[in-house]
């Protein structure tokens, strides 16, 4: 009788989860063929010489940023923060990957009204109602590569500006500056506000990444386990620097880290059996 | 959305701890032997997916149906048991922008204890999202811009560690068993992008 009223409780429990496949999307930033960055680290320099803001601030919301994004399990990507540079914003946006320009490149910008209303490069088309008023970050690419080499996000540092990045409270920082990492990384904006690439962060007081959000990073990076990503993220630990050794690559590292598992189920095995008084 | 997605986790859940706490006999049964076919779904990402948009974390993340075949055999005086799993339905966004599909295999021993079946092992979870292009126009700061849908096929494969409860709940009228098991998949354990998935499954075996 008991059992018959959990088979029924059960049935009851799958009807009602029925309607449950959430309806959400991710985009793109500018192109359905778009491939993403290559390889399976990528380091942002920063140039933060002109923030009017401690730098220490800064990197710490940089830091939370990139970590964010490092907690995607189905990402092969790892984001870290590389050395700090002396490019200017001319030379950036003006620059590309073949130039030798450090990128991606994280820069403040103290004249970005006029920089952008202007459009000073082949990468950034000039835009005259642009306000630094109310937009914090923006982040240029060049919208013609399918494989991403070249991105500057630059924010605003523009005194007297309502948006300028040493106005905003540490979250919405590190908020705004993991949006714009986003799309640096080849994501679009979504029309679902629970997303971190909604166009709009005011409501968010929180840092975090939604479903779409992780799907999005997994599509453009897809993680391999086993073979070409270390087992269980081995290699995502930290952020920062040059980090710690990368998980082992290739069939034959893969059928060891198979192995492992298999010796470590066996000893499991030998263990549980030996506790026989414990079982029926 | 977002309102159903907290109702199906705390239904998820609470399902999920009844699974637990009612597959438990009072007595002693040999372990399963046989194939098992079943339904049931997996909870993803526990705790760590966004769900309002304050950015507030959500108890589950995206919800999958799931088929299943598993085949139980004795195996170093325990339970041996492969299982091949996949979701038929694929979850969707409203344009049809992006499906999104689970397959799973996985290899478990199992071992009977007084509340039931215990299993540990370890599997390959791919995650397939495939990408039927177009673009759509969007707010972008001050005005709008047109971003582009995703349009090829990428697969994301993990490999996760389980943990599972399970036991017969009925036996069927001609003396098929009826299977509830629940299992939790932890997949990149040893880095700050760990995550545990849940699954729950129903299933009929003709051993």
């Amino acid at each position: 009788m008991r059992r018959n009223s959990v088979f029924f409780q059960a049935l009851v429990f799958f009807g009602l989860l029925l309607p449950g496949a959430e309806a959400r999307a991710f985009t793109l930033s500018y192109s359905s063929a778009l491939q993403g960055w290559q390889g399976t680290t990528l380091t942002f320099k920063t140039n933060f010489s002109n923030c009017g803001m401690p730098v220490a601030e800064l990197y710490s919301a940089v830091d939370q940023a990139l970590e964010l994004w490092n907690t995607v399990p189905t990402s092969r990507l790892r984001l870290e923060r590389g050395d700090e540079v002396t490019t200017t914003v001319a030379q950036a946006l003006a620059g590309s990957a073949a130039s030798g320009l450090p990128t991606p490149l994280l820069i403040c910008d103290p004249d970005m009204e006029n920089t952008f209303r202007v459009g000073v490069s082949p990468n950034l088309d000039p835009d005259p109602a642009f306000s630094s008023n109310n937009i914090p970050a923006v982040t240029v690419q060049a919208p013609t590569a399918l494989t991403l080499d070249y991105a500057v996000l630059v924010l605003n540092s523009e005194s007297g500006r309502s948006a300028r990045v040493s106005n905003l409270v540490p979250t919405t920082l590190a908020v705004v500056l993991a949006h714009e990492i986003g799309h640096v990384l080849g994501l679009g904006h979504t029309a679902d506000p629970v997303n971190l690439m909604y166009y709009d962060a005011t409501a968010r007081t929180r840092l975090s990444l939604s479903q779409d959000d992780m799907d999005g990073v997994a599509y453009l990076y897809p993680r391999g386990e086993p073979g070409q990503n270390g087992l269980f993220g081995c290699g995502t630990l930290t952020v920062g620097g040059e980090g710690p050794p990368r998980g082992p690559h290739g069939g034959v590292a893969a059928l060891a880290e198979f192995g492992m598992v298999l010796v470590l189920a066996a000893l499991g095995t030998r263990f549980l059996k030996s506790k026989t008084w414990r079982m029926a | 959305m977002p309102g159903w997605g907290n109702r199906l986790a705390v239904l998820g859940l609470a399902a999920c701890a009844g699974a637990v706490s009612c597959a438990a006999p009072a007595h002693a049964e040999p372990s399963r032997e046989g194939w098992y076919l079943g339904t049931g779904l997996v909870l993803s990402d526990l705790y760590r997916t966004a769900s309002v948009s304050t950015g507030d974390l959500g108890p589950v993340g995206a919800t999958y149906f799931q088929l299943q075949v598993a085949y139980a055999t004795p195996w170093l005086g325990m339970t041996l048991v492969p299982s091949l799993s996949f979701t038929p339905i694929a979850r969707s966004d409203t344009d049809q922008s992006v499906s999104q599909r689970l397959y799973s295999l996985m290899v478990a021993l199992e071992g009977r204890a007084s509340f039931g079946d215990y299993r540990f092992g370890t599997g390959l979870r791919l995650f397939q999202q495939t990408g039927n292009g177009g673009s759509v126009v969007l707010n972008n700061g001050n005005s709008t811009s047109t971003f582009a849908r995703p349009a090829f096929d990428s697969w994301a494969r993990n490999v996760f560690l389980d943990l599972g409860l399970g036991d017969e709940v009925a036996r069927l009228g001609v003396g098929v068993p009826l299977r509830l098991d629940l299992d939790l998949w932890g997949t990149s354990l040893l880095s700050s992008a760990r995550a545990l998935d849940c699954a729950l499954s129903l299933s009929v075996g003709w051993p």
